[in-house]
């Protein structure tokens, strides 16, 4: 065969889409759901109650009782609540370097969630793949790298689906329906996808690309400190400073007994620039040193730019302001912010945060039509060999993993959601129970489509799935109170439950009419015989 | 698509050492060439550093998708590879010089 542009692009398009296709099908689910971790913490931290009360009465009850907790923290965050997540989150560290995370309630600050990572399982997850630093970030942005080839050589590979943008055969048998489905969710949202996949990698600009900051560092060495940069759980300070968030022990040394933070003059300065608009959160460093720094980042204000730059830095002594204020920024800052801001969407009223939802789920669809149709595309051969008594391990593996991964790792989410209900409440390391369970249940999957004929196995999974989210509302409404406060929830829940019984109904139907002329293999044949057209250079 | 795919697909008439080649030069050649880019880009920036880093990385995030696919453009593997082999020692000796002028 001679190779052109369009053969070695599809060819490609196959590669990228087979090596890291379930792992990006993995961070599109998670970072969907992200769209909404809020919601999904407000889920599975019922406890907790929304309370509206003034950026300084929030201050001072976050500050109050981390201080009776531990009086000797040395480094705080607090995560403020604020229209959708209920929350007050506390962590601390003290210079024993124990790490202690806390989610109580915004009215009292005594009110204990119970112990889970709520939403922020699901937003981790996206971007370091339960891996420990910085190694998941490296492979979630390879990933993201990949996904722009895998669209780039798709659209050369599909370049007819211009013409089939407006067919769509669900009746017709075989892969024409599954090519409709990955041709249709490919092209509506294909700036969503480029920009998607441009912008994970521009958050992480600098954990990527150092080089370019390596090779510009001036000759002499600076002894200037650097700034502290405020962390948005750990995300923006890996991007604007290389520190890995949360992951690393801060370094701090500081005395027991460290006196109180000075609250009253930050929340002026912070009243002056910031007037009565949401607190967002505060990062103290270094505290009962005299380096000691307190970062206050407001809420985001509905602008697309993300803008850490937004931050008051204060001396943690006397609270005065350190740094001047940030200038305007300059083109490539501006560019930086928006793609930052487009990809964690926190500037989206409910209108929009729904299409990116849909748009996310799509991207989903898309990848996992994508991986389905490889399988598609080789099972008359390798039902043939088969046949011929030499099974191919590879399209066998495909198929389980297949399986496992775009219906096992849904099921194994929502057996998260299971877990968070039924665990006792006091059991120790609760949220990480949590956690055990999704890749345990996610493991008995593949384990299960290694068991069961593909088939079976599509059916059998999807009907858990279909179960599982199905009835995730009744459980929510058994075991807790206040179902109203997460009504959109769980409809959502039951929708993709619904999503799931419809597929597996019509996989089963299909199977079911099927079984007899399967037996025909002239018929079999003429199944997954790709059109004329199909077969058209 | 659909003429390349099952049966008849390029890569299975290509011998394994090509593919292998071609995928080192897109995952690791692609790296080191967007790693230059990046670094040339801030280096020749004519603005404040900040601009100029956030410059060179955006641009090796377009650098790095494009020399995967050029990896996989040409006939011959080791052809994509000494190509992209060239273009990372050109860059690797403009950065050492506009380096050694910082």
């Amino acid at each position: 065969m001679t190779r052109t542009f369009r053969t070695s692009m599809t060819a490609l398009h196959t590669w990228c889409g087979l090596m890291l296709g379930w792992l990006l099908y993995a961070i599109f689910i998670t970072g969907t759901a992200s769209y909404y971790r809020p919601e999904i913490t407000q889920w599975m931290q019922p406890e907790l109650r929304p309370h509206r009360a003034e950026p300084a009465v929030l201050m001072d009850r976050a500050l109050n009782e981390i201080r009776r907790q531990a009086p000797d923290a040395t480094t705080i965050y607090v995560r403020f609540p604020n229209d959708r997540d209920a929350g007050l989150h506390l962590n601390w560290q003290t210079p024993d370097g124990a790490r202690v995370v806390r989610v109580v309630d915004a009215e009292t600050a005594r009110i204990e969630a119970r112990d889970s990572r709520g939403g922020e399982f699901f937003y981790r997850f996206h971007f370091q793949l339960q891996l420990p630093y910085p190694w998941g970030r490296y492979i979630a942005s390879l990933a993201a790298a990949f996904m722009l080839v895998a669209l780039f050589t798709g659209i050369v590979a599909h370049r007819q689906f211009f013409k089939d943008f407006f067919t769509f055969r669900p009746a017709k048998p075989g892969t024409r329906s599954w090519l409709d489905v990955h041709n249709l969710s490919g092209v509506i949202a294909l700036p969503f996808y480029f920009m998607i996949a441009y912008s994970a990698q521009v958050i992480f600009v600098d954990l990527l690309t150092p080089w370019a900051r390596l090779a510009t560092e001036p000759p002499v060495v600076e002894a200037a400190a650097q700034p502290v940069t405020p962390p948005d759980s750990g995300a923006a300070a890996a991007a604007a400073t290389g520190a890995p968030g949360e992951n690393t022990p801060a370094v701090d040394t500081g005395s027991p007994g460290i006196p109180p933070l000075p609250v009253e003059a930050m929340m002026k300065a912070y009243h002056d620039r910031h007037g009565n608009r949401m607190l967002g959160s505060l990062y103290a460093t270094g505290l009962g040193t005299e380096r000691g720094t307190v970062t206050i980042m407001p809420w985001a204000d509905g602008k697309i730019p993300y803008e850490p730059r937004n931050a008051l830095v204060f001396s943690a002594q006397d609270g005065t302001l350190q740094g001047a204020p940030p200038g305007a920024p300059g083109l490539f800052t501006k560019i930086h912010d928006t793609f930052y801001g487009l990809h964690i969407a926190r500037f989206a009223g409910p209108f929009l945060r729904g299409l990116f939802f849909f748009l996310g789920l799509l991207g989903s669809v898309l990848v996992g039509t994508g991986l389905v149709m490889w399988t598609i595309k080789r099972r008359k051969r390798h039902e043939s060999r088969r046949g011929a008594g030499k099974a191919d391990p590879g399209y066998w593996l495909v198929e389980r993993l297949n399986v496992a991964t775009l219906v096992g790792f849904p099921v194994a989410l929502a057996a998260m959601l299971w877990a968070n209900r039924l665990l006792p409440y006091d059991l120790p390391h609760r949220g990480d129970r949590e956690v055990h369970v999704v890749f345990t249940v996610w493991a008995l999957c593949f384990v299960h489509a290694c068991l069961r004929p593909a088939r079976r196995a599509w059916v059998e999974q999807l009907g858990c799935a279909a179960m599982l989210f199905t009835l995730l509302p009744f459980l929510d409404v058994l075991t807790t109170t206040g179902f109203e406060r997460r009504l959109g929830f769980n409809l959502v829940l039951v929708m993709l439950g619904g999503a799931c019984a419809w597929g597996a109904l019509h996989l089963a139907a299909r199977r079911s009419s099927t079984r007899v002329p399967a037996r025909d293999p002239a018929r079999d044949a003429g199944d997954s015989l790709p059109s004329p057209r199909e077969t058209a250079p | 698509m659909k003429s390349a795919f099952p049966a008849r697909s390029p890569f299975r008439s290509l011998p394994r050492f090509d593919v292998a080649v071609r995928i080192l030069t897109a995952v690791v050649g692609g790296y080191i060439l967007a790693s230059l880019a990046s670094a040339a880009v801030a280096l020749t920036f004519p603005g404040p550093r900040a601009e100029a880093l956030l410059a060179g990385g955006m641009c090796a995030f377009v650098v790095y998708p494009a020399t995967v696919v050029w990896s996989f453009l040409p006939a011959s593997a080791l052809r994509a590879c000494m190509g992209v082999t060239a273009l990372c020692a050109l860059l690797a000796i403009g950065v050492l010089v506009l380096r050694s002028t910082l």
